[in-house]
Formats: C-alpha cells, structure tokens, sequence
C-alpha cells in the first residue's frame, strides 16, 4: 500500500471544516460593515425601508429640468439632496405620528406615478423650466388635491423667472402673501414670526440674504376654496438648515424653525 | 255531475249524509237481524253442503257468500235503515245575505259590470230568492267598510271606497247573534282590505255552527294585468342625499315582455327604467335619484299600462319624501396623519347640510382640530357623552381602541344603540383588527366578524379593485344617469390597500368588496342597524386615489363621500321626534301619531306636555294633546281621523313646565278611492277559506242556485229531527241485482247447482 488508509479520513474531515469556515466568513461579508462598531466610517445609517408605496408619507423631490450651462451650476434639483431630505425627515418621524419613509424619493413631472404622491419639494425654482406639457400635468396635479413647495431662490431675476414658469400652470391665479394667521402657520407648531432663514453662506458672509433678495417672503398659489396648493419660501433657505442641522456652526435657532416649518408645511398638506 | 249520480243512488244529497245519522228504524231490535242473518247463512251452508254437488269447495263457498249477501240484504232493509237529520223549520230561521258593494264590484267581467250580475240573481222576483224566502226569514244587507241593511238588490250602487268583509260579517253577527240565524251568504268578489276579523267572533260563531255560504263574484284571475304593489321609501333625506325607492311589480300574463317604470315630481320625469318580466310573478326593483326641491315634494311611481290590461288603475302610486333642511355634525377622530383624512375633508367641504368636525392626533400629546364652531368645541379632545350626544355620527380612523377609556367606550356604544348616532369605521394601520377592537364591546357594533388575528398585520398594502355588489349597485350612484353612472363606477382607479376582517354579520348589508391577490373575496363597504342608530365599516384607507388619479373634474370621490356620511346621518333621531304608523293611509282614516321624547342627554322624558298640532291640507290646524304611554318611556301617542285627502303635515312641541324641550314635525298622506283597484281579482281563497272554516261551501255565482237545498241542512237555527227511509234507495235494487246475476252467470259456467 502506497500510504495508510487513515490519512484520507483525514483529508475528508478536514472538507467541512473548511466549508464551514468560508460560509462563515461570506456571511461576514455579508454584513454591511457599517454596522459593526469601529468598522469603517457610518456614511449614512442603514436604512430600513420598503418601496414608497407601503408608506402614508414620503418625501418626494420634484426633478424638474434647469438648462445646462455654467451659470445654473449648483442650481440644479438636487441641491441640498440628499441629506436635507433625510435629516428632515429624521425630524418629521420623531416629532408627529406620521407614518414617513425614512428615505426620500425623486420624480420628473412626468412620472407616470406622480399622482400617487400628493406632497412635492422643489428647489432652486429661479432656474428651473416648464415645458407646456408638465405645466398642464403640475396643473392638474394641483387642482386634484397635491401640495407643491418651493425653497431655496433668492432675488428679483430669480422670482421673475419663477413667476413666469408659475404662470404657465396658473396663469389667472395671484401669487399673495400668506398671513401669520394661516392655519399653515399654526396646524402643529404656532410660528409667530415671519425670519430670514439663510442657507450655509451665512457662515462665510454674515448675511442672512443673499443677491438682492434682503426681505423673506412666505407667499402661497391659493384654490378656489382657500386652501394652499403652492407654499413658496422665497429668500429663504429651509433645505440648507435641514441638511446642516449636524454643523455646530450653523445656529440650532435657524435649524428648529426650518425643521417646525417643514413639520407645519406636511401636516397641513396632510389636513386641508 | 257526481252529485246527480250520488242523489240517484242514494236519493239525498251528500250534505244530508254528512250532516245525518244513519240508523234502523224498525222497532225491532238490533240484534234479532244479527241473529236472523246468522241463521239464514247458517241454513244455506248446510244446504248447499249437503247437495254433494260435483262443484269443488271453493265455487261452492262463493255461492254461498253470494247468496248469504244477498239475504243479509234483504233482511236489513226489513228493518228499515233510514237517516236522521235535522231541518230547519221554514220562516222560523233568519238568513242573512251580505252583498260587496264597494268600487271594485263596478268592474266589469267579459262585459257585464259585477254588481249588475249580482242584481239579476238577486231580483225580488228571481228563482233564489224567492225559494230562499219560503224557508227563511231573508235580511238583504250591503257592505263596503260597514254592512247597511237593505230591503232590495235593487240598491246596490257597488261605490264604496274599501272592502271589509270581515269586519262586515263581525257586525252582521253582532247585530243577529240573539235571533235563531241559520246561515249567511256572502256574495262578494273577496277583494278585500280591511282587517281580519276577532279571532273570539269567529270562535263563537264555529261553535254555533252557523254556516257561510260564499257566492265569489268577478274573475279569479285577471288574463294580463300590471300592478305597481308597494313602493318602499325613507320618510326623511337631506338636501343632495340619493333616495332610493324599492319598488315591487306584480305581473300577470306578460312574461318575457318589458314595460316603462317612470318617477315623477309632477309633470317632469326624474328617473325612468325598463323591467323586463321573467317567469316570477313579482319582480322588485331599486331606483334612486336626488331629490331636488326641499320641503315635501310627492312623487308618483308609475308602469306604463301595456296592451290588454284589465285594470289600469293599479299602474300608480304617490309617495312622499321630506327633504329636510339641517346641518347633521359628524365627529371624525384620526389617530394620525394620512392622506384618506386630507381628501374626505376635501370631500365633504362644500356640503352645507353636514358639518365634518375632525379631531386629529399629530403626535403623542397633539391634537388638531378642524370645523368646529368655537374654540370650547373638542378643547378636552374627545367628548363627553352630553357633548357626544349632540353630534349625528361619529367616524373613527387609524385609532386604537386603547385611545379610548373604558367611559368614552361606553358613551360610544350608548351613542349608537341608545342616541341612534351612525359610527363609520375605517381601515388603517391602527384600526380594525390591527387595533384591537375585537376585544372591546365595539366589536359589537361592527357590522362584520373581527377575527382573532394570527399575529399577522390585516392592513394589506396592496392595491385592490373596489366591486360593488348588487346590494351597492341598488343603494350606491356616481351618477343619476345610469349610462353614466355605470361608467364612473368601472373607470375608479385601484384603492391603495384593503383590510382584512371577517365575516359579515346576519344582519349586514355588504355593499363592496375587493378581491385579494390570493383570489379570496374580502368584505370593504358593510352596514348594519344597531339599537337605534346604524353602524358602517370601510376598510380601506386608499379611496384617496380616485380623487388623485382622476382628471380633476371628475366627482366620483366627492360624490362617494357625501352618499356615504350622508346615509350614515340621514336616519339619526333628534331628541324630539314624532311620527305617523304610516306615511300613506289609503282609504283610511284613522291616523296614529306617535312622539319619542329625549332630553339633551338622550335620556327619555315622561313628565312633559307634548301637543301635537295637524296642519290640514287645506290650512286649517288642530291640536291634540298627546298621552304618555304606560309600556315605554317617553313615548306619546294620540289618534285623530282624517277624512280629505291630501299632504297633512303634523308639528309636535314639547315642554317640561315653562322650558321647551324641544320640537319637531313630520307629515303623512291620505288618499282616496283607489285601494279598490290594487289586488281587484275574485280572492277565492279568502272566500274558501271563510266557507269551509264555518262548515258552509265556495260557490261560483252562477251555482247560485243550489244554495236553498244546502241550507235545509244547516244545523243551526230552529231545526227538527226528521227520519227518512233508506230502504227505497236505488242502491240496494241494483246491488241485489249485481249479487244475484253474479251467481246466475257463475252457475250458467259450471252448469250446474
């Protein structure tokens, strides 16, 4: 006999020792290693979410179209995304009941699913365009029940840009000054008072506005029946203070108040 | 044809056997025959057994029997048998005949009115009467809703608004139940409508054995006839709510044909449809529309009259519909944010006849509230039970039964069975089974089984088509047209979820359902009563959609809504109510009113003064206080006749000393004249039925003639026994003959003895 008939017993035990042993470490691998303490930086926390449908409430960031070339750059949709949407929404999940996904979601206005999300975040309107088509679809989107809000443009050459594209959607209704009485003002937290909330260049500039844009303005698109369809936040900055509520530098004053006018802006457009 | 053979054979009648005695006559004794017919076949056995015939013993044994039978016979009829009856003594006994002479004996049958027939039968010179008049004392009555003597046929004028027979023949009875009466004939065509008659009356009468002879006039059966039955509506509606009226058709000869169903409000059409007949003589259908002037419009239901009808009068009927003008407040409590509260606000919005008062939790400790009236209203969140009270319905959403404390859970079943408030429950992830509700008495008032859930969420996240049953369909519209409504209701888009429950309860009624992924049918859009008040259940929270994936100026989802809050506020008591026992008394006069007292707390009140004033058609009032009620609380009753026709409207006030309690008012209809038309064919069966119940018999009119000799065998009256001999009956001639040509042709076979 060439060798003992023992050592392959040897060979083969060894066989599934070894399987097990990888199956081990692929399982390990498995794992996001985020979640494992001291692996790896927490980039963004794991989240546990399911398809948008399965929701009450999700965030949805209309992806409208801003025409390319060098003076719209940084002014595009997804400014601020998508850490101001999910820092918002951390917010909105620990102060009300609502049922909200933890992660936001983007359409174009002619997602054929647009209609199943009756609430729609936009920033950056001064540069954004309107075709006739999504005028009519944003149009009647509104009319049915949806909710729109706009943040995030500063100064007259934005606002007169936005005012043209809104007057392709609504061209006979007025765009007016909401009151601080408005229930939107006062259907989960009472704001009392109408601030320039600034976006990060405050840091660096120590001014609340920026271009020409010195006043804010809250101002809403109404229907016929008193209700806001359009809350427009002009020469203010709500994304930012969402997204860098975790900067010590960017003051929690200006963070509260974005984070208690965004919880207002859903729970209205959840009520009316 | 059988009777003349029996009367051959038999020489009486067959009454006369029934109502007979057989017995022998003979003074000799019974048993003196029995002996002589033993000896008889005694004596011819041994002569016949002695003639050592060659015949065998069986042939033999038969002669035997054949000629014992026939010496038995003869023997018998020695001794006489005869039949004991008694008779009546002629002009001793009264007999009372009651004609019909309401409207619907003017009817004509193949051309001859009903009540000329009857005249021609009756005349004072004809063959019946007369013969009734040797043997009895002959009282000529006509009834229509009370029996008038008459001295002659000749009266009868067959106008009368209403049949009732047997209250007629209760009031005959009364007036002859001391005079020796030995029968009563009723000629009539059994159309009748008015109550059954005293069970004691009829008792009494059974005892005294007075017989009814029933003389049925008019066809039995209409050949083609259409005949609107009943026409079911609710008394009251809000102003834009749907009413829908259930409306039965009797048929008669047109199966497979179709007629024009139409409803009025005046002259102008509001809804008409096509009803096409099947094998079923009757056939019920739903029709709804929205009423659309207020106050207390009528609407007359009618079937176009098809070719060969025999009566067009039955094609129609009035009803009376009060559109109310209120404001019903319903209390809507969401436990959380969500887009189905956004859009039944939305919905409900323009609706000026119902207030959506809503309590809605956007956090832990934060409630938001929306459509009250004043900063006190809901200021402690949910109600107490004064302020529950005071609302019409009651909406709970994506709410935990634990929200409520074991009182609030309380005052809400009090709200429905004892206030009569509606409740609606919806789905959602904290409601239903995924709640907790099918271990809180709430269970009770859903009108669906909760299930024991298996740890399972019953809020399925999937989207489902929303199917109408054809309870939904009748009670249900998107639309008045029914092209159109048809259209809207299959163009609806997906709700986005369902929740799963159990099974409906007996009483339900399942309007909508969804079909499951896995193919199962899940009950979503149920209703049932409960106590006073009813209870609904939607279980979805996806309804929204069809708001947001129809063009804008579609209504579907606005129309749903308002038809939804609206039923389940339209039947809820205010604390003071009154009403009639009918919304329509045809050819009836006397009027019942009833009103339920409440106080603020929904608890009956009996120390009041309630006073109910009727507004007469004409514009006269009349006030007639109402008394408590000795069985229930808080109830009073009053009875008042009203004679004219027409819309009565009665208003009730009720004071506890110097404070009003509250008030009210309702109305009721009269008409006239027209009862008589509806179910107008001869009623043979009541007719029978009274005939054979007293020992009498159901003639048609033209039997009339066989009346007299019945009557002869009446036992009541003044009667006297009377023997009549059997023994020239015809029968015992030719059974001899058949016993003794049996044997002569059996010898003539065996040639021999």
């Amino acid at each position: 006999m060439p060798w003992r008939s023992g050592s392959h017993l040897y060979l083969l035990a060894s066989l599934p020792v070894m399987a097990v042993l990888l199956a081990g470490a692929g399982f390990a691998l498995q794992l996001d290693l985020a979640d494992l303490p001291g692996f790896g930086k927490k980039k963004h926390a794991k989240l546990r979410d399911r398809p948008p449908g399965e929701y009450a409430y999700v965030f949805t960031r209309l992806a409208h179209y801003s025409p390319r070339g060098r003076s719209s750059r940084g002014h595009t949709w997804n400014t601020d995304y998508p850490k101001a949407d999910r820092q918002f929404l951390q917010g909105v999940l620990r102060l009300t009941h609502i049922e909200a996904r933890e992660r936001e979601q983007v359409l174009r206005p002619m997602d054929p699913n647009l209609f199943a999300f009756p609430f729609l975040y936009a920033v950056e309107v001064g540069y954004m365009r309107l075709s006739e088509e999504e005028a009519a679809r944003l149009r009647e989107y509104l009319l049915r029940g949806g909710f729109l809000i706009v943040d995030d443009f500063h100064g007259s050459w934005e606002w007169a840009s936005f005012l043209r594209e809104m007057q392709q959607v609504f061209p006979d209704r007025p765009i007016r000054e909401v009151e601080l009485s408005d229930p939107i003002f006062h259907c989960f937290f009472d704001i009392e008072e109408k601030i320039q909330i600034p976006g990060l260049q405050y840091l660096y500039s120590g001014r609340t506005y920026e271009q020409d844009g010195v006043t804010p303005h809250y101002r809403a698109i109404y229907d016929d029946n008193g209700r806001i369809m359009v809350m427009i936040n002009f020469n203010v900055d709500l994304g930012d203070a969402w997204e860098w509520a975790d900067l010590p530098e960017y003051p929690e004053f200006y963070t509260s108040l974005a984070y208690r006018l965004g919880v207002n802006y859903i729970v209205y457009s959840m009520t009316h | 044809m059988g009777e003349a053979i029996f009367r051959f054979l038999f020489k009486y009648p067959p009454i006369a056997f029934s109502q007979g005695r057989l017995a022998l006559a003979s003074s000799w004794p019974v048993w003196v025959l029995l002996a002589a017919i033993l000896l008889a076949a005694v004596l011819l056995g041994l002569y016949l057994w002695r003639l050592r015939s060659a015949l065998p013993a069986r042939a033999r044994a038969l002669v035997w029997g054949l000629q014992s039978l026939a010496l038995a016979i003869l023997l018998v009829l020695l001794w006489k048998p005869s039949l004991i009856l008694s008779t009546l003594v002629p002009q001793q006994n009264v007999l009372a005949v009651l004609v019909d002479d309401s409207a619907s004996m003017a009817m004509d049958d193949q051309g001859i009115p009903r009540v000329d027939q009857v005249k021609e039968i009756l005349a004072d010179s004809g063959p019946l009467l007369t013969e009734l008049r040797e043997k009895f004392q002959v009282r000529l009555y006509r009834f229509d809703k009370e029996a008038v003597r008459i001295d002659s046929a000749a009266e009868l004028t067959a106008s009368g608004a209403s049949s009732h027979l047997q209250d007629s023949l209760a009031q005959v009875y009364s007036e002859l139940r001391h005079l020796p009466l030995a029968g009563v004939i009723i000629i009539s065509d059994g159309a009748e409508n008015g109550s059954a008659a005293p069970r004691e009356l009829m008792e009494e009468w059974k005892a005294r054995k007075i017989p009814v002879y029933a003389l049925g006039v008019g066809e039995e059966e209409f050949d083609r006839d259409l005949q609107i039955d009943e026409v079911s509506t609710p008394r009251t509606a809000l102003p834009g709510t749907v009413v829908s009226f259930g409306i039965t058709v009797r048929q008669q000869g047109y199966v497979g044909e179709s007629a024009r169903l139409e409803i009025r409000d005046g002259t102008e059409v509001l809804k008409s449809r096509e009803i096409h007949f099947g094998r079923s003589p009757v056939e019920t259908v739903q029709m709804s529309f929205t009423p659309k002037s207020e106050g207390i419009p009528e609407y007359t239901i009618s079937i176009e009259p098809l070719a060969g009808e025999a009566v067009k009068e039955n094609n129609s009927q009035s009803r009376v519909v009060e559109v109310q003008n209120r404001t019903a407040k319903v209390l809507y409590i969401e436990g959380e944010p969500r887009w189905e509260f956004k859009f039944i606000r939305r919905a409900m919005e323009e609706d000026r006849n119902l207030r959506l008062v809503s309590l809605l939790r956007t956090s832990q400790n934060k409630f938001y509230r929306q459509g009250i009236e004043n900063e006190e209203e809901l200021m402690d969140g949910f109600p107490g039970r004064e302020e529950l009270f005071r609302y019409d319905g009651l909406i709970l959403g994506s709410i935990g039964v634990a929200f409520f404390s074991p009182e609030q859970q309380e005052d809400i079943y009090a709200f429905v069975s004892q206030r009569g408030g509606g409740i609606l429950f919806l789905g959602g992830r904290y409601a239903l089974g995924d709640g907790g509700y099918q271990s809180s008495s709430l269970a009770d008032l859903l009108p669906v089984q909760l299930d024991q859930p298996d740890g399972s969420p019953t809020f399925r996240r999937t989207p489902v088509q929303f199917l109408l049953t054809p309870r939904g369909w009748d009670r249900l519209q998107l639309s008045e047209d029914e092209a159109a409504n048809r259209e809207s209701w299959e163009n609806l888009p997906l709700l986005g979820n369902y929740q799963v429950t159990g099974e409906p309860k007996p009483g339900a009624v399942v309007l909508a359902e969804v079909v499951a992924p896995d193919g199962k049918r899940h009950t979503l859009l149920a209703s049932q009563r409960f106590g006073r008040g009813r209870a609904l259940m939607f279980a979805t929270d996806g309804s929204w959609r069809w708001q947001m994936e129809l063009d804008h100026t579609d209504n579907s989802h606005k129309t749903f809504w308002q038809q939804i809050l609206h039923s389940l506020v339209s039947d809820t008591p205010p604390a003071v109510s009154i009403s009639t026992d009918k919304a329509l008394y045809l050819d009836d006069q006397h009027i019942r009113i009833q009103a339920e007292i409440y106080d603020e707390n929904f608890q009956p009140v009996n120390a009041a003064s309630t006073i109910a004033t009727i507004s007469l058609p004409d514009g006269s009032t009349v006030e007639l206080p109402l008394q408590l009620s000795v069985e229930e609380d808080g109830v009073f009753r009053g009875e008042w006749e009203a004679s004219a026709p027409g819309v009565y409207r009665v208003d009730v006030v009720a004071r506890a000393g110097e404070k009003e309690i509250g008030r009210n008012s309702s109305y009721f209809q009269r008409a006239d004249g027209s009862l008589e038309f509806f179910s107008a064919e001869q009623n043979v069966s009541l007719l029978t039925r009274l005939a054979e119940e007293t020992g009498g018999g159901y003639y048609p009119l033209e039997e009339a003639g066989r009346l007299p000799e019945q009557l002869t065998y009446s036992p009541a009256g003044i009667t006297v026994p009377e023997v009549r001999d059997l023994w020239d009956m015809p029968f015992w001639i030719l059974l001899l003959f058949l016993l003794k040509g049996t044997e002569w042709i059996l010898r003539k076979r065996w040639r021999s003895i």
